[in-house]
């Protein structure tokens, strides 16, 4: 759960933030709200419970995720004046892209996972219980969206991420910033940027 | 004697369900994958990003 880091980082920013100008953090209401239990309740049955993960097919698993972004997709627009959820649409946007393109679920290279024996994988196959397809790169449709770079390995355990969700975290990191910042009904008349 | 509990604002209420809300919308919208421990599964991956 290494993007949980940004909601993290971008909370303790908020808070800093609001320490020093004398206030307390503004929590904003964001519309839609219902739209990501919605979207996000396939997801954990598909991605995150191993019992429930096991009984769905490849192709089940893609419709699931990509119908999924595209519902996200869809609250990020509807919230797109709030600080943030400009990037978080662009980081988004790119993961569905490139999810997409490449078969409905997130391209990773062979190369980084190591030997397949060990490792539990199969080239064209979903990668353990994640969200990605082992690809090689000469396959992969736009393989500079795809998970294509690795956290160092002095982290006790090893993530490979997308440009998308890089930007999704710094969206979510400048969301939590901006709480800590001037009233929000003032800030999102002039456009949401406080 | 002091309290131990104190209700919680309105705005408290309101800033957790923004955490618990946008902790799942970022769950749901990215998708990284634990690729292993210290070294990773990975023999050959041992410098920082990306790996050319």
């Amino acid at each position: 759960m290494i993007l949980l880091a940004a909601v993290i980082i971008g909370l303790l920013a908020g808070f800093v933030r609001a320490k020093i100008r004398k206030r307390s953090i503004q929590p904003v209401r964001l519309k839609l709200e219902w739209l990501i239990i919605a979207a996000i309740l396939p997801q954990i049955l598909v991605f995150f419970i191993p019992t429930t993960s096991a009984h769905i097919s490849n192709t089940w698993a893609s419709i699931f995720l990509v119908s999924s972004l595209m519902a996200l997709f869809l609250f990020c627009l509807v919230n797109i004046r709030q600080p943030g959820f400009a990037l978080m649409s662009i980081g988004l946007l790119l993961n569905l892209l490139v999810i997409s393109l490449n078969g409905g679920l997130m391209p990773i290279r062979p190369e980084i996972l190591g030997d397949p024996g060990f490792g539990g994988w199969q080239l064209g196959e979903r990668y353990r219980l994640t969200k990605d397809v082992v690809l090689p790169l000469w396959q992969t449709r736009f393989w500079f969206f795809s998970d294509f770079f690795i956290t160092p390995n002095t982290l006790s355990t090893r993530y490979a991420f997308s440009l998308g969700d890089v930007i999704l975290s710094i969206g979510v990191i400048r969301f939590f910033w901006s709480l800590g910042g001037p009233t929000h009904k003032l800030a999102n008349f002039f456009g949401g940027n406080p | 004697m002091k309290k131990f509990f104190v209700k919680p604002t309105l705005d408290q209420i309101r800033l957790v369900i923004l955490i618990v809300v946008v902790a799942l919308f970022i769950i749901g919208a990215g998708a990284p994958a634990a690729i292993g421990g210290i070294g990773g599964n990975s023999a050959n991956s041992t410098s920082f990003l990306p790996l050319w």
